[in-house]
């Protein structure tokens, strides 16, 4: 009989009830929503709430899960939606002219915040960070969340793909895109 | 094998089979081209690696727990399942066009009763001379007769 993971355990226990596995699922998930969230939308505040917002929907949903997947796959669908319907609605407020303010900045802030260099310069690796952070920001949805999935989440294309419901060939062509366009856009910084 | 930067790329985040890797080592021994195009990949990707991610959330876990389970309880006010939020942009364009048909038509309908005050005398002028027009023709149709 095969090993049930801890996950699928923590999951029956929730679906029996039991609120403190629930709360461990977000102890264990929490880091890795929102900075999956973070790197689709690139705001530290949007993530924090779209994370929140996902368990919330593992919260009211889980009888939806059958454990097809991995709980990880299902639970990192719920968060890409999540972001694209965010990224979509933002689009919208931007048409139709209520300014979100400079988002650009706000990740100079950001960075200048989380770094330690007291003296206002921004270093070197402030410049690499926001270059960055530009750089994935500007990649076309897709390539965007296949490289965040890859990259930063080290989920293998195969799960990518599940999580995505699309071909893992696809998958592939996409990763191959966004690193040829972050080749392209991170020149500067290739030495 | 031959040069590929996608199968460099593949090979970077270990999704090609052992024997495939061998192939491109044993490539790479021999082409110097690949060689270095694979270090300056590896060098920018570990750099992305690194700079790209978030650093930890500062929030308390207890207050994060707090506002998940605030946002069960909104989520239920909303009731059916629907994602309300998601149409409310939708529903401001709609409101938006709206409100431009109908001042569309009244700025219309206005821009008429403007201009006919404005050339009302105009018109009234044109009315008597069409009248004299017509009193003109009856003289001479009057004037034939005779």
């Amino acid at each position: 009989m095969e090993k049930e993971s801890p996950d699928n355990l923590l999951i029956e226990q929730f679906k029996n009830g039991d609120t403190r596995a629930f709360e461990e699922i977000v102890r264990r998930y929490r880091e890795k929503a929102c900075g999956l969230a973070y790197n689709l939308t690139g705001s530290r505040e949007d993530a924090e709430d779209i994370s929140q917002e996902a368990f919330a929907i593992v919260y009211r949903k889980i009888t939806a899960f059958r454990g097809e997947a991995s709980f990880r796959t299902w639970f990192y669908r719920i968060v890409v939606n999540l972001c694209n319907s965010h990224l979509r609605r933002r689009k919208w407020i931007k048409m139709i002219g209520f300014g979100l303010g400079d988002e650009d900045s706000a990740v100079i802030n950001e960075i200048s915040i989380n770094s330690n260099t007291g003296d206002g310069i921004i270093s070197e690796n402030i410049k690499l960070k926001k270059a960055i952070d530009d750089a994935v920001k500007a990649l076309p949805l897709q390539q965007r969340e296949v490289f965040v999935m890859r990259h930063f989440h080290e989920m293998k294309l195969g799960e990518i793909a599940r999580c995505l419901n699309c071909a893992e060939g696809t998958v592939k062509s996409h990763l191959f895109r966004a690193v040829r366009n972050l080749q392209e856009r991170l020149k500067d910084f290739a030495d | 094998m031959k040069c590929n930067q996608d199968t460099l790329i593949a090979y970077y985040y270990g999704e090609l089979d052992e024997e495939t890797n061998a192939l491109i080592e044993r490539h790479m021994e021999e082409c110097m081209g690949c060689s270095e195009e694979f270090k300056r990949l590896k060098v920018l990707l570990d750099k992305v690696g690194v700079e790209g991610r978030l650093s930890s959330s500062q929030k308390p876990f207890s207050s994060y727990l707090e506002g998940v389970y605030e946002k069960t309880k909104k989520q239920k006010i909303w009731g059916l399942g629907i994602p309300v939020p998601r149409f409310v942009p939708a529903g401001i364009a709609i409101a938006i066009i709206a409100v431009f048909i109908t001042a569309g038509v009244y700025l219309k309908e206005y821009r008429e009763d403007s201009l006919l005050a404005q050339n009302y005398e105009v018109i009234q002028n044109l009315e008597f001379l069409q009248d004299m027009e017509v009193l003109q023709s009856i003289e001479e149709l009057e004037m034939m007769e005779s």
